[in-house]
């Protein structure tokens, strides 16, 4: 009987400690529906990191309005669309880079198609999550799910996870449940995240490394200077045209999170 | 890109000479607004000022241009066509 415990714990650690391969559709509905998405992203974990990428950004079919999306310009890391008349979008590759023992994450971001991307490093553990107690578990691809709800920079959201795949991780930066999130939603009905293929047969050990090491990183509350230095040298260029506009007004970048920004104005 | 830069404000140039040879108005699209402002000075007429407002949302950020009348010979929609490409190429990091 002695042995039967640690044997029993040894097999519980290795089963929450294997590596997974999940794939997640990503859907960000916005203000402009010419502009929303369903993005295809994928997730690997191991024991201790995770990486959470799309590069599928030659794939319009992505587009809500994908029947009228047509590529503008198309480079190895980034390609443009137009949809309709007066929205253009970027496809970017993306990685999205988990440490799980030394709680950072690390991911790229970029404003213009011809922009040099900038590495924002942030811990993991930033939700204050609220663990529902009361209501009956959620089956999602076959496993038991927890529910559990938080708000994060702008928006409340409801996340579903289970501790049947491993104890920790979750697509984009959510994260920080006892457990692998599957399933996020933000109330407003701006994005919804769900894994579509959870893999967890997988025979070589994944091996993960930080895709930004030795790359000048930048903390998140950095990026509202970021879009306003791009506002000005957009302003000075649009004012340096033959027709120049009289007046100017910028306002967003819409996003997932709350940058601190409202609209400006440069006449 | 540059192919289409040109072939868009060759578009509106050819649009353009259009309006001036037929004298009809070349068809705008709802989505720009230009509006029609008379302003009084001293209880006369002085100055009829048109302003086309052209808008769009590139990578999440919606920029909205305001321009002078003279903008709007070719069309106002041709000429937002022609700054949603030079914000396209304006905005950088």
């Amino acid at each position: 009987m002695k042995y039967i415990i640690p044997i029993f714990l040894l097999l519980f650690s290795v089963s929450h400690s294997q590596n997974l391969n999940v794939e997640f559709n990503f859907t960000i509905n916005k203000s402009n529906d010419l502009a929303s998405t369903t993005k295809k992203y994928i997730l690997e974990q191991n024991e201790s990191k995770s990486i959470f990428y799309f590069d599928l950004i030659k794939d319009k079919t992505q587009f809500k309005n994908s029947e009228i999306a047509e590529v503008v310009f198309d480079r190895d890391s980034v390609v443009a669309y137009i949809i309709g008349d007066d929205v253009i979008e970027f496809f970017f590759k993306e990685k999205h880079f988990k440490d799980f023992k030394n709680n950072f994450q690390f991911y790229n971001f970029a404003i213009g198609y011809k922009s040099k991307p900038s590495y924002i490093k942030e811990e993991i553990n930033i939700f204050n999550w609220e663990i529902s107690s009361t209501e009956k578990d959620t089956i999602i691809g076959g496993f038991n799910c927890k529910k559990a709800t938080t708000q994060f920079r702008g928006r409340n959201y409801v996340a579903y996870f289970t501790n049947e795949l491993a104890n920790e991780g979750g697509p984009w930066k959510f994260d920080g449940l006892p457990g692998f999130i599957l399933k996020v939603d933000s109330s407003d009905g701006y994005l919804s995240i769900y894994a579509t293929k959870i893999n967890t047969k997988i025979e070589k050990k994944i091996k993960l490394e930080n895709p930004y090491l030795n790359k000048k990183t930048i903390a998140f509350v950095q990026i509202k200077d970021m879009i306003l230095e791009s506002d000005k040298k957009y302003v000075k260029k649009m004012r340096s045209l033959p027709n120049a506009p009289d007046k100017i007004s910028i306002n967003g970048p819409e996003s997932i999170e709350n940058f601190g920004l409202g609209e400006r104005v440069y006449e | 890109m540059k192919k289409l830069i040109f072939s868009l404000v060759a578009t509106a140039m050819i649009s353009s000479f259009g309006f001036a040879n037929s004298g009809e108005p070349i068809k705008e699209k709802k989505e720009v607004k230009t509006e029609s402002k008379t302003s009084k000075e001293n209880n006369q007429n002085v100055e009829e000022v048109k302003t086309a407002t052209c808008s769009a949302t590139i990578g999440g950020s919606t920029y909205t241009l305001e321009y002078s009348c003279f903008f709007c010979w070719g069309g106002a929609d041709n000429g937002c066509k022609a700054a949603l490409l030079d914000s396209i190429d304006a905005i950088e990091d």
